[in-house]
């Protein structure tokens, strides 16, 4: 999908220790109290942005509203303006990300269409389903890389989960690095068509990168409570 | 100030470019990634994308898709209780909400043999 510069998703993160008088706030849907985490991560599970502190109450929409990363979009600061693509001979300035059904309609977020009712709209819900599923995975994955996210969390504040989530975030796309040896996406996109990315035998292939050829990296991580892109990228 | 922007409003910019900081730059771009118009423009755009190359993009899928045909085989042998696979199936193999594209330069079936699978008749009525 070209133009596409991650996908986005929310998660809860339960707390345990909550206390009594944030239970109506922190009430989520599965009668828990918890924390929304949202984030942002490329096909590799990297993560891009990382969102930690929205009430467990609020859904995906209301976490995007009081997001860093919405006030960036508000400002003008982000996505850059600066890069095109061009999908179906028209030419698109908003980069994107793959967001599920419940997020608002914003063209910076390509999301599945929602009466898929000819052939063309089922095949791109079907393949937008499965690139939006980087942003599910990366809640398996990373729970089951660093513990600590699967267990609920027994932090008596919000400002302690933030610390060691962000921890956690940081481990995660370290072992990220580690496990592809430094190739990441943004490098196989910096390559020039048919060089090699990283001098270990990788291929680019030009204006693509990953699975299926689209992904645009031009700025760093775009981190607000945590940034971590990848150091080069910075 | 140039004479004819005498007594202009200055953020009133009639010009290609806005300014940055001025008032419809600010209105510019808080309202352009909100445009519920431009979010349906890139679904078209996507789709169409989607549609040219779907061989290459749903290969992937096409074992899957081969797999739930096996299972669906493996009810009647089976005989797991009825409507089982119901769900799965209907939302690999049911085109209740599948028409046939009406436009006329319909593309050729080249790349459809890999789609194939996602998509199926509809069902006789009565079942």
């Amino acid at each position: 999908m070209p133009g596409c510069i991650g996908a986005i998703d929310c998660t809860h993160w339960q707390w345990i220790k909550c206390p009594k008088a944030f239970a109506g706030q922190d009430h989520d849907r599965n009668g828990k109290r918890s924390v929304v985490i949202e984030s942002v991560c490329d096909e590799d599970t990297n993560i891009w942005h990382f969102f930690i502190g929205a009430r467990g109450s609020y859904n995906d929409k209301n976490v995007l509203a009081s997001s860093p990363l919405m006030l960036d979009v508000n400002a003008g600061l982000w996505p850059p303006r600066n890069l095109s693509y061009t999908i179906n001979g028209r030419t698109h300035r908003l980069l994107y990300y793959t967001a599920d059904q419940g997020y608002p309609r914003y063209p910076i977020l390509a999301m599945p269409h929602p009466a898929s009712v000819t052939r063309k709209l089922f095949v791109y819900n079907r393949l937008q389903e499965a690139v939006r599923n980087d942003a599910e995975r990366l809640y398996a994955v990373m729970p089951s890389r660093l513990n600590i996210v699967l267990r609920p969390a027994r932090f008596p504040t919000v400002e302690r989960m933030i610390n060691t989530i962000t921890k956690v975030a940081i481990l995660h796309n370290m072992a990220i690095e580690c496990t592809r040896a430094g190739f990441l996406a943004h490098q196989r996109m910096q390559a020039a068509p048919g060089e090699p990315a990283d001098g270990k035998g990788h291929q680019a292939d030009g204006n693509a990168s990953g699975r299926d050829g689209g992904r645009v990296w031009d700025a760093g991580g775009h981190g607000f409570f945590v940034n971590i892109g990848p150091p080069s990228a910075r | 100030m140039p004479a004819e922007d005498q007594g202009r409003d200055p953020c009133d910019q009639d010009g290609p470019e806005s300014i940055y900081g001025s008032l419809r730059y600010t209105n510019g771009v808080e309202s352009e990634p909100k445009d519920k118009d431009a979010h349906f423009d890139l679904l078209g755009d996507l789709s169409e994308h989607v549609w040219k190359d779907r061989g290459r993009f749903l290969s992937a899928y096409v074992c899957e898709s081969l797999a739930f045909r096996l299972l669906s085989g493996l009810r009647v042998s089976v005989s797991v209780p009825k409507g089982f696979f119901f769900p799965l199936g209907r939302f690999f193999f049911s085109s209740t909400n599948l028409a046939p594209e009406p436009k006329r330069n319909e593309p050729t079936d080249a790349g459809m043999s890999s789609v194939r699978g996602l998509v199926t008749k509809k069902p006789a009525e009565g079942h």
